[in-house]
């Protein structure tokens, strides 16, 4: 088989096998899922509002999950790892996909699995809107890995790479339309707002709840994707070779 | 095959290689000795295309494996510590190795290696958890399981017990019986073994030892060494003479014999009486035989060291690892070494000042 589809492979299944961040993220989300379900369908008689969140909360959820990846992809980049991976027979630029795959599919799955249990108890997508919204997950991890990944090469102190976290993982989720539609924001915050992929990935899978489609939403969301994920490709590359230097 | 052209490297910026050039091809095995510290790993490093040369270039089968990276299938590198990640199990990791290498059933070839080497439940433990003696095992496995042209060890056999040692020798003269060898190891033992060209790496440069080694056979213990100089100066005869494994050093200046000199002199009736102040300018051994054959003593006599020129020396060193901080030391002096033969078998019989032997040509045999 071709090797870069093998250290694709390996590194997509490594990622997969990290239990210590799958397991703390996946109770959190689920457990934030029931109380969605069962405590707000019984407060509020209107199920509009618990909608709207689930589909929030479901984009969210990936978000820790992403950032703990992606920090994990770049950081777990140790000198002998790089030497290592540096000395198999595929380009630096197939490494540094690799990584960020990996990241992606543990981040994609803490989201598909919630919407697995979110889609009988609150949710009533169609089949197919279902696969829609399944890829729509797959880009906004691929953004949020992107993003982490940039960020931990624009820091690089690994002490700052902490607070940079803590901000990127608080802006993810406020500054979205993760709890409230970007309607709601004053003026002057609505564009941080659109410049957050999860708003696009939320504003999708709600336009999709409603029986419509919002492809500006997902338009948006590709393109910012392409750019976040560039950049982290980009960086992670420039390290890769530097540590060959 | 595999050759290293003009290659020089640079890190933190000492250059730790220097117009290197090498060139191994398949059923050889090339020895690389050297202090710690004087660029053998970052020379197997950028041979197995881990590093980037910052001039000079690799060629591995006519193709540059930082343009072919495919190219790189064909060369299987065993560092002195596992490479592996540590936190999968020798199993997955080997497996991993294996199938990117494109290796056929790759399963039971690993398990016969592992078996070879005496590797336990390969898969039970993750390889931190393992000793760095099967860490080191796990490491070699990937020379065996890979069917690679080019194969480089480094310190292949550091931390392992003899047993296994001579499992391992074995195995890398099976592979350099079809395929090119590098071999870096500080065990001159384990160099003489198996390598049929050996070269010492000191001051960034690739010293080649000449035909002195013996293959197959070795003793423990002194080494005799000759070394052809192109600008010795005698001055350094006690600096070379206290550096660390050095026992003895004999030095042969290619100049005319003292006797001529005493006959010259005689003959221009120059008659020395005892006690007479004499200034000799003269090099090195030669001055004290000539300062003896005139019936004199050092403290009767001033020697000026004369210019720097060429020179045979024979040193009696500890082992082989003390060449390589004679060749450094050498480099540090600005000494143009144009030779190197270096013979383990031959017994070390000359004291510092003694004439040279009439056989000691006969040390590289």
């Amino acid at each position: 088989m071709n090797s870069v589809v093998v250290l694709w492979e390996h590194e997509v299944q490594s990622a997969l096998r990290r239990w210590s961040i799958i397991v703390p993220s996946l109770f959190s989300g689920l457990l934030g899922m029931l109380v969605l379900a069962y405590g707000f369908r019984s407060f509020f008689h209107s199920s509009s509002y618990y909608l709207t969140f689930a589909t929030g909360w479901i984009s969210y959820a990936m978000v820790l999950t992403g950032v703990t990846a992606g920090l994990t992809a770049t950081l777990d980049l140790t000198t002998q790892r790089i030497r290592y991976l540096l000395s198999l027979p595929v380009p630096p630029g197939a490494i540094v996909l690799g990584r960020l795959w990996g990241a992606t599919a543990v981040t994609a799955l803490i989201s598909t699995v919630l919407l697995a249990f979110a889609e009988p108890l609150i949710l009533r997508f169609s089949f197919s809107a279902l696969v829609a919204v399944f890829a729509v997950l797959v880009i906004q991890a691929l953004s949020v890995v992107g993003l982490v990944t940039a960020l931990t090469y624009l820091v690089r102190d690994i002490s700052k790479l902490g607070i940079a976290a803590s901000i990127a993982t608080g802006v993810l989720q406020y500054v979205s339309s993760v709890y409230f539609p970007p309607s709601v924001f004053p003026s002057w915050a609505r564009p941080l707002v659109y410049v957050n992929p999860l708003t696009h990935a939320v504003d999708f899978m709600r336009a999709l709840l409603a029986q419509s489609s919002d492809h500006l939403a997902l338009v948006m969301l590709i393109g910012e994707t392409t750019c976040l994920v560039g950049l982290g490709y980009a960086l992670m590359r420039r390290a890769l070779l530097k540590a060959s230097d | 095959m595999i050759t290293l052209d003009r290659v020089r490297k640079v890190r933190s910026g000492v250059t730790v290689l220097e117009d290197v050039s090498l060139r191994a091809e398949p059923r050889h095995v090339i020895g690389i000795m050297g202090r710690n510290g004087v660029g053998k790993t970052t020379l197997a490093h950028i041979a197995a295309g881990i590093l980037r040369p910052d001039a000079g270039r690799i060629v591995i089968d006519g193709r540059d494996p930082w343009a072919d990276y495919k190219t790189r299938r064909l060369v299987t590198f065993v560092g002195h510590q596992t490479l592996f990640d540590p936190m999968m199990t020798p199993m997955q990791a080997l497996y991993f190795h294996a199938r990117i290498y494109g290796v056929q059933r790759a399963s039971d070839r690993i398990a016969e290696v592992l078996h070879v080497l005496d590797v336990p439940q390969p898969d039970q433990k993750m390889i931190f958890q393992l000793s760095a003696g099967t860490q080191k095992k796990i490491e070699l496995a990937k020379a065996f399981i890979c069917d690679s042209q080019v194969y480089i060890f480094d310190e292949p056999t550091t931390g392992l017990d003899t047993a296994t040692k001579t499992v391992v020798w074995s195995h890398i003269r099976q592979l350099a019986a079809r395929a090119a060898v590098i071999l870096i190891s500080h065990d001159s033992m384990e160099v003489r073994t198996l390598a049929d060209q050996v070269f010492l790496l000191s001051g960034g440069k690739l010293q080649p030892i000449e035909e002195g080694f013996s293959l197959g056979t070795h003793h423990a213990g002194e080494t005799t060494v000759r070394l052809e100089i192109a600008n010795w100066n005698p001055v350094l005869k006690e600096e070379l003479r206290g550096l660390s494994g050095v026992r003895s050093v004999t030095v042969h200046s290619q100049r005319q014999d003292p006797s001529e000199l005493i006959r010259h002199l005689k003959e221009q009736g120059l008659v020395l009486p005892e006690g007479t102040p004499v200034q000799v300018i003269t090099l090195d051994d030669d001055a004290s035989e000539f300062l003896a054959r005139l019936g004199l003593t050092p403290s009767q006599a001033a020697v000026i060291p004369a210019p720097p020129g060429p020179a045979e020396l024979i040193l009696t060193l500890a082992n082989m690892a003390a060449l390589s901080g004679v060749l450094t030391w050498a480099n540090e002096k600005g000494l143009n070494i144009r030779r190197v033969l270096a013979d383990q078998d031959a017994e070390v019989t000359s004291a510092p000042g003694d004439a040279p032997s009439a056989s000691r040509g006969d040390l590289s045999e």
